[in-house]
């Protein structure tokens, strides 16, 4: 064939390799680069000076403390407990990248495989892009603490501890990209994404069970309890085969001397590593082979069985499910084409499921405080509280970009006799619905962890909420038209955001933090309770709604005014 | 005739850079109108103006007698649209987003479960009702878009590029619904690269160019206008094809961007 001989330059030279990762690197800095030119630009430069910042906190904070603590622990001998900070490194790098976005503008790296990379070179890329997200970046600063930490206390083990550590950062990436791979791949279908809720469902009830069971052998004999004992024992016998335990393990057996055992329990780690590569070569590979995440496959099966449906019972079907709605034809219309999207964005549910699972493993940490004698009376009784504040940080980010997952459907909005103002009102009348949904999930998962709030807390709580949700709903409606970002179907991590919009709605959380944290001080200072808090946040909320609604009213100005800017960023790609 | 069209002074600027110059437009009702022009020419830029997609910097748009600008949500009752990128919401099946589409243009629930049976039917996409419209291919969301774009029995039609990436029994689909809605008294205004098939269709053509009309009328009016009636080498008189009166008028550089490209790129093949 002509032009394929082994000078081509189709065939994959030695030097191409280097060349290819440079390319990315480059077209990665380039959108970078790019997304701070036009409208809005200005505003995204700033967002992302000030968000610097609060990044280093984020990463210099916990890599301080896993120094410090690693220094102390060494100091005093106490080798064994290593295995708890790199727990808690686990624990940092696995969670918090469910609830962060991408610390730069991302795209899919799925693109890649057109062109000519190898498989090797793919993976590679796979893992090596995405080392500068705020979760690793954070881990790999706390493991570089702890080997300083560990390098000042006992110099004679840096070196090993060095290579243990970085063995364990290596162990912590592969299994990261693991997880977030496969979740994306359960997301992405029915069938799969139905198993894996039940999944998590199954879980947090699993954690509950354990916490509730836990604390009534705690409240039977307390540590010295038998049975938690035994339990514990058998944890801590679980832990010395598990990452955190075998890095644990090899430093503290170099430290005695028993380099054999110190070398078989890093041997242990590179297993893991090994496991996880693999789990994660499965998926790339399927990937890179050209696999689809969508529902084709289902869909084709389906096909042939829905040929065979008379052309009525489609009518049939759809009228089954047509009901009448108080709402304007155009508001509910939009409303169950909105429920309709959430029931089929798995990241989505997913963000929707964590928030009370959340509470759960909150509850199970202040549980385990209390044994310890650390945890505040307060825990427990503003779990609820925590709850739901929590819960509001998964949902401004929807509320922020509530366009984003409409992509080129956007401009039916512009072409079809509706105001843009009802589909908004739709986007917002199904987030406050989910939010009440959510808001009785904490409130059962609080109960159920720990004891149900009182009421003056529980009202406090919930007028906070109301005040919040309108205040961040007011501005969110404007930034989802002003700023929009494409979002991806079935994707969990690395979708766009809009820094400024970031930046605003964390300003606008803060300050909605503080004002609450404010009220109480003061009510407390007047020794007026919760209930004086309940009516200050009424009064509040009244206020933002009807800023909400003043918003609303010019909702149709402002799409006419940027209807460009969001029809281009949506329709992108397509 | 009445209008069913009408544009004056249509101007879209980007800053310094005049995507459309001072467009007057005149569309008559029940016409076939095909809207051409090279690649970057203004033909998107146009028809995102006339539907309500894109605001005009200057000029006015008249649809149906009715000011764009005043009456938008009363003229887009009236007129179906296939924009550029199709304005399909991916994670929705074809009759959900049929169902969703006619509840948008305040169809009674009977009406709209009707016809959006019939119309995948039609659109011979009856069978893949399971499936979601990210699935589809792009032909058989090019045939629910303009599925969508006439469940509401529009009285004008605008279509952006219909026929690109489609197959060849699916364009003939779209021509069949295209024709009957013509046949009925609807306006259809359509941008194509597809110049044979803008020739079988169109009644009136317009070329625009570096955002000016350059040409207007109906395809004996351009053939006149250009002197199609060429001789050819035996004295015989050649009737032009649609491709070559839009060659003529774009002018030249087309034709010496062709000869170049002889001597151009010769690694090629």
């Amino acid at each position: 064939m002509a032009g394929m001989n082994p000078s081509s330059p189709f065939s994959v030279a030695p030097g191409l390799t280097r060349e290819q990762f440079r390319t990315i690197a480059w077209l990665r800095w380039r959108i970078f680069v790019n997304t701070l030119r036009g409208k809005g630009a200005a505003g995204e430069l700033v967002a992302r000076v000030l968000s610097y910042p609060l990044l280093a906190l984020m990463i210099i904070g916990p890599a301080v403390g896993a120094g410090f603590g690693t220094w102390l622990i060494v100091t005093t001998a106490a080798y064994s407990y290593l295995a708890i900070p790199l727990w808690l490194i686990f624990a940092l790098w696995q969670f918090i990248g469910v609830s962060t976005s991408a610390s730069g503008p991302s795209f899919d790296l799925t693109i890649l495989i057109r062109f000519p990379i190898r498989y090797r070179d793919y993976l590679l890329m796979r893992l090596s892009f995405g080392l500068l997200d705020p979760p690793t970046m954070a881990g790999i600063a706390c493991l570089v603490a702890m080997s300083i930490g560990i390098g000042i206390a006992a110099p004679a083990l840096a070196i090993w501890c060095a290579l243990v550590l970085f063995f364990y950062a290596l162990c912590n990436i592969l299994f990261s990209r693991m997880v977030y791979t496969w979740i994306e791949r359960l997301l992405a279908q029915r069938r799969t994404r139905e198993l894996f809720t039940v999944l998590l469902v199954a879980v947090s009830l699993g954690v509950q069970v354990v916490v509730q069971f836990a604390q009534k052998l705690g409240a039977h004999g307390g540590p010295t309890n038998p049975l938690l004992q035994r339990i514990t024992h058998t944890l801590l016998a679980i832990n010395w085969f598990l990452p955190p335990g075998l890095a644990a393990s090899a430093i503290d057996h170099m430290h005695g001397g028993a380099s054999v055992l110190a070398g078989t329990a890093l041997l242990g780690l590179l297993f893991f590593s090994g496991v996880f590569l693999f789990i994660l070569h499965l998926r790339l590979h399927a990937e890179y082979l050209g696999e689809n995440l969508s529902e084709a496959p289902r869909a084709i099966e389906d096909t042939s069985a829905s040929h065979k449906r008379s052309s009525s019972g489609v009518v049939a079907e759809s009228r089954e499910t047509y009901t009448r709605s108080l709402l304007p034809v155009a508001v509910s219309a939009c409303l169950a084409k909105e429920f309709r999207y959430l029931k089929r964005s798995g990241a989505q549910l997913y963000s929707l499921i964590v928030p009370p699972f959340m509470v759960f493993i909150f509850a199970a940490r202040s549980s385990a405080m209390s044994q310890t004698g650390l945890q505040s009376k307060s825990v427990s009784s503003y779990l609820f509280t925590y709850g739901c504040a929590y819960t509001l940080l998964v949902f401004v980010s929807f509320m922020y970009n509530s366009l984003g997952n409409d992509a080129a459907g956007v401009q039916f909005y512009f072409i079809a006799p509706v105001r843009m103002r009802d589909v908004i009102l739709a986007k917002n009348i199904l987030a406050g619905c989910l939010l009440a949904v959510e808001i009785g999930l904490i409130y059962l998962s609080a109960s159920l962890a720990t004891k149900p709030p009182t009421l003056d807390v529980t009202v406090a709580t919930f007028t906070w909420m109301l005040f919040a949700i309108f205040i961040n709903m007011s501005i969110g409606n404007v930034r989802s038209i002003t700023a929009p970002k494409l979002l991806q179907a079935g994707k969990v991590r690395r979708q766009n955001v809009s820094g400024l919009s970031s930046l605003i709605s964390f300003g606008v959380i803060l300050g909605a933090f503080g004002l609450g944290a404010a009220a109480l001080l003061l009510c407390r200072y007047l020794g007026t309770g919760y209930w004086a808090v309940s009516l200050i946040f009424l009064l509040l909320a009244g206020i933002a709604f009807g800023g909400y609604l003043l918003g609303l009213q010019r909702v149709d100005s402002i799409a006419s005014e940027h209807n460009e800017g969001l029809t281009k960023e949506l329709t992108k790609g397509t | 005739m009445t209008a069913a069209i009408t544009t004056t002074g249509l101007t879209r600027r980007y800053g310094d850079f005049v995507a459309v110059q001072n467009i007057d437009l005149r569309v008559a009702a029940g016409q076939f109108y095909g809207f051409l022009g090279p690649n970057g020419a203004g033909k998107s830029t146009t028809i995102k103006m006339l539907t309500g997609l894109l605001t005009p910097s200057a000029g006015s748009i008249q649809v149906l007698g009715m000011d764009f600008a005043s009456h938008a949500l009363e003229v887009k009752r009236q007129i179906g649209v296939v924009p550029e990128g199709m304005a399909l919401f991916g994670r929705l099946t074809a009759t959900e987003y049929l169902r969703f589409v006619g509840q948008m243009y305040g169809l009674d629930r009977a009406t709209t479960l009707q016809r959006t049976e019939e119309l995948l039917e039609f659109m011979n996409l009856a069978g893949e009702t399971k499936k979601l419209i990210t699935d589809y291919s792009h032909g058989m969301q090019k045939k629910l878009a303009l599925a969508a774009a006439v469940i509401h029995g529009p009285k004008i039609l605008f279509l952006d590029e219909p026929f690109e990436g489609v197959d060849a029994i699916a364009a003939g689909t779209l021509k069949q619904m295209l024709q009957g809605m013509i046949a009925r008294g609807a306006t259809i205004f359509l941008t194509s690269h597809v110049l044979e098939i803008v020739e079988r269709l169109c009644t009136h053509v317009a070329i625009i160019n570096h955002g000016q009309l350059i040409a207007d009328g109906s395809l004996e009016d351009l053939r006149a206008g250009v002197h199609t009636q060429a001789d050819d080498a035996n004295g015989t008189t050649t009737k032009l094809t649609l491709e070559e009166i839009f060659i003529r008028v774009i002018g030249k550089e087309t034709g010496e961007a062709r000869e170049n490209s002889e001597q151009e790129l010769s690694w090629l093949g």
